[in-house]
């Protein structure tokens, strides 16, 4: 036995179970497949962050499969090698949460339990979670400690109940510009509140505090002031002593025994050798997508179809985030060169939490609305432009004028809406039986379908954020809905209840079928809720932790 | 011109840099012996698309040409996107041909707006033009540490604070 628990995956649902269990002295060991980068190794720098596949994988080397429905009605499976839609998220030390912005939300008691409070809705599978809100609150006000989370509780109608009177840390220092969108906001008659996020606005916890340097999203944070997996967690769990992280470990099977419990994690090394650890408890946080996928490579002799998959729901009820988009313009000669200042807007809306609106019958579940500048790199913001509104291409001096206006003139502030991506029939992870990945496994296949109740709300809340941009002084302002999935929020595919046939983990996050084994990343969600779920990925795999200890002991 | 090879890079053409390589595996090679040739095409392209003017720099002043240079060594950038934008270039010169009897460096401004716009209307070369067209904006406006953006030219002109920290020689991308 090498370890008390292996633990796969280092981000957002790995890292606090390594956390807990090493510091109340368990055998820690972490498998991770990226490699381990440090503060040390994040830069502003574009091309590593977004125009290079420097923290993701080669779509080449190791592709999904995406299935989509075309208008003839068939499905269609092309290999992301050849389409470019990426599905890969932070492949090292901490995930995904290093390129967060980490702006964060809690879900509401009522996101626990949107069947009794909403009814079923047509050809979507909603159903209660098997726990409370009131069970997750002690570990939602533990992330606010451990992670650092800055913020101001403001009172709302939608407001989450509290343990705690206020965040650990004040809010990050705020943009100017927020004056005018409260002001807006209240001649609307809106409730605009100051946005949590997981971000320290001064140095402690051994992390330097914010730079302010307005590129969160995307980039690793050269100070540590965002409250990364890595940052808050991962390197205080290898300072106890009891835990060891092995990156660019890459678990290609969990071997189950006559019994069907897991006994070893089999993953290729650096170098490509097949190594194995082996562990009283496996946990299991690869991202939705690959935590789907390894269940499913793992069959052992109780297993046939699939580790804990004799639901056959291993994948199923996939999950994104709904939601819409919107912008408006704010030119530096109406509203100041200020607009310049990288501080953070931290403003969210949450007014139609549930929309109560006559046009839309009863009531139904609606979302967030969060604000936003754009993002400052300046190669995105220009390769915008260099297509004009018609389709046609803009070169030459036309171009170089449009730059200058929009680098020079003003700053886009952006809406982004977010709403439940109902869990539906057409939403899941399957393995592909042709493509296979650099180490000859077959990768994962992704049906991707959206519920058109996404598409209504999402327009609906977009369609409000902009009332706010217009209200405020922008100029052309806009708002819309898609239905294609924000690809850096996946979740489900493991969901978690009481009933064994129709979920795969019972309500400790367990699986049913494989009693030393947990999922902790966020596929144990039956519905995503209407707000970025990372915070709750977070508190559920603290509140996990507790579970696995009482079963270690 | 291995016109094949330019059409299969074109139609895989996606939002990375790493799609096409897939696709162009599979044809023969661009043979890059006549690279100092195709300089002087992308030299001339680049001013076209990016010209110089007084008060904001172009192509020129960005060392585009020396950016692209070293794209092309650059050991993360795969080869299909290499030969991509090495076909390209041969496929313009090879429209120019068709349409003028001149090579695209011997036309005059008016004339290579002409082939550009008519390269345009293709879907292969609309897609490679916005290829073009955005490493311009890379080369513009990347850091400084990659070969473009010579003395930050094109962040000063468009008064772009960059974030800090900049990356260092031995933290460029390529090398973590």
């Amino acid at each position: 036995m090498n370890a008390d628990v292996c633990v796969i995956g280092s981000g957002a649902g790995g890292a606090p179970i390594a956390f807990s269990l090493a510091k109340a002295g368990y055998k820690v060991i972490v498998l991770e497949k990226g490699p381990w980068l440090t503060e040390q190794d994040f830069y502003k720098d574009e091309l590593a962050s977004s125009r290079r596949r420097t923290y993701v994988p080669n779509l080449k080397e190791e592709p999904h499969v995406i299935e989509t429905k075309e208008e003839t009605g068939h499905w269609t499976a092309r290999p992301t090698y050849g389409s470019g839609w990426d599905f890969w998220n932070g492949n090292c030390v901490g995930g995904a949460t290093n390129f967060m912005s980490g702006s964060f939300y809690r879900l509401k008691p009522i996101d626990f339990r949107v069947l009794s409070t909403f009814g079923p809705i047509d050809d979507a599978n909603v159903t209660d979670w098997p726990i409370a809100y009131e069970d997750l609150e002690p570990y939602y006000a533990l992330v606010e400690r451990e992670i650092g989370i800055s913020g101001k509780v403001v009172s709302h109608p939608y407001a989450e109940p509290r343990s705690t009177e206020n965040f650990p840390y004040p809010p990050t220092q705020e943009h100017p510009i927020n004056q005018t969108i409260d002001k807006a906001c209240t001649a609307l008659g809106f409730k605009v509140f100051s946005t949590p996020r997981a971000i320290l606005p001064f140095s402690t916890m051994g992390r330097e505090g914010c730079s302010y340097s307005g590129y969160c999203g995307s980039y690793g944070c050269a100070t540590g002031a965002k409250g990364s997996a890595r940052a808050a967690l991962i390197n205080r769990a290898v300072t106890t002593g009891y835990c060891e992280v092995r990156p660019q470990a890459m678990v290609y099977r969990l071997e189950s025994d006559g019994a069907g419990k897991v006994v070893a994690a089999h993953y290729f090394d650096k170098q490509g050798l097949s190594k194995t650890v082996r562990a009283k408890i496996f946990v299991v946080a690869c991202q939705a997508i690959e935590t789907a996928r390894l269940l499913l490579l793992s069959e052992g002799p109780k297993h046939p179809h699939g580790l804990a998959n004799g639901s056959r729901l291993v994948g199923r009820n996939f999950l994104f985030a709904g939601g819409g988009s919107g912008s408006g313009w704010f030119s530096f000669a109406k509203f100041g060169e200020h607009l310049r200042e990288n501080t953070f807007i931290n403003r969210t809306l949450q007014d139609w939490y549930v929309i109560k609106d006559s046009a839309w019958g009863p009531p139904q579940k609606g979302g967030t609305i969060s604000f936003g500048f754009e993002h400052p790199a300046p190669i995105a913001r220009a390769t915008t432009l260099v297509e004009d509104s018609h389709g046609k291409l803009r070169w030459g001096k036309p171009l170089k004028r449009a730059l200058e206006r929009r680098f020079l003139k003003g700053r886009f502030m952006e809406i982004e809406a977010f709403c439940d991506w109902l869990p539906h029939d057409h939403c899941y992870v399957t393995l592909d039986k042709q493509v296979k990945d650099k180490w000859g496994l077959p990768v994962a296949k992704i049906r991707v379908a959206f519920h058109p109740r996404n598409l209504q709300v999402g327009w609906y809340l977009a369609s409000r954020g902009a009332e706010v941009l217009k209200k405020m002084g922008a100029e052309d302002v806009v708002s819309f809905a898609v239905g294609s999935p924000p690809t850096n929020l996946m979740a489900g595919g493991c969901r978690f209840g009481k009933n064994p046939h129709t979920s795969v983990l019972d309500p400790d996050c367990r699986a049913h079928e494989v009693p030393n084994l947990f999922v902790t990343d966020g596929s144990f969600m039956p519905t995503g809720g209407s707000a970025p779920y990372t915070w709750t990925i977070y508190a559920n795999a603290f509140r996990v932790a507790e579970h696995i200890k009482t079963q270690l002991d | 011109m291995d016109r094949r090879q330019f059409l299969i890079g074109i139609s895989a053409l996606g939002f990375t840099l790493t799609p096409i390589s897939a696709f162009l595996s599979k044809a023969s090679p661009v043979k890059e012996t006549n690279l100092s040739q195709q300089v002087s095409s992308f030299r001339a392209l680049f001013e076209h698309l990016l010209p110089s003017e007084q008060e904001a720099p172009g192509a020129h002043e960005i060392n585009a040409i020396g950016y692209l240079q070293w794209v092309l060594k650059d050991p993360k950038v795969n080869n299909a996107y290499r030969l991509f934008l090495l076909a390209g270039i041969q496929n313009l010169d090879e429209v120019s041909f068709k349409q003028t009897r001149k090579h695209f460096i011997e036309l005059s401004h008016d004339a290579r707006e002409k082939v550009l716009r008519a390269l345009e209307t293709t879907t292969e070369g609309y897609r490679w033009l916005k290829e073009i067209l955005e490493f311009l904006m890379e080369a513009l406006l990347g850091d400084p540490i990659y070969g473009g953006n010579t003395g930050e030219a094109g962040w000063k002109w468009l008064q772009h604070v960059p974030g800090f920290p900049r990356p260092l020689p031995n933290k460029r991308y390529f090398l973590l």
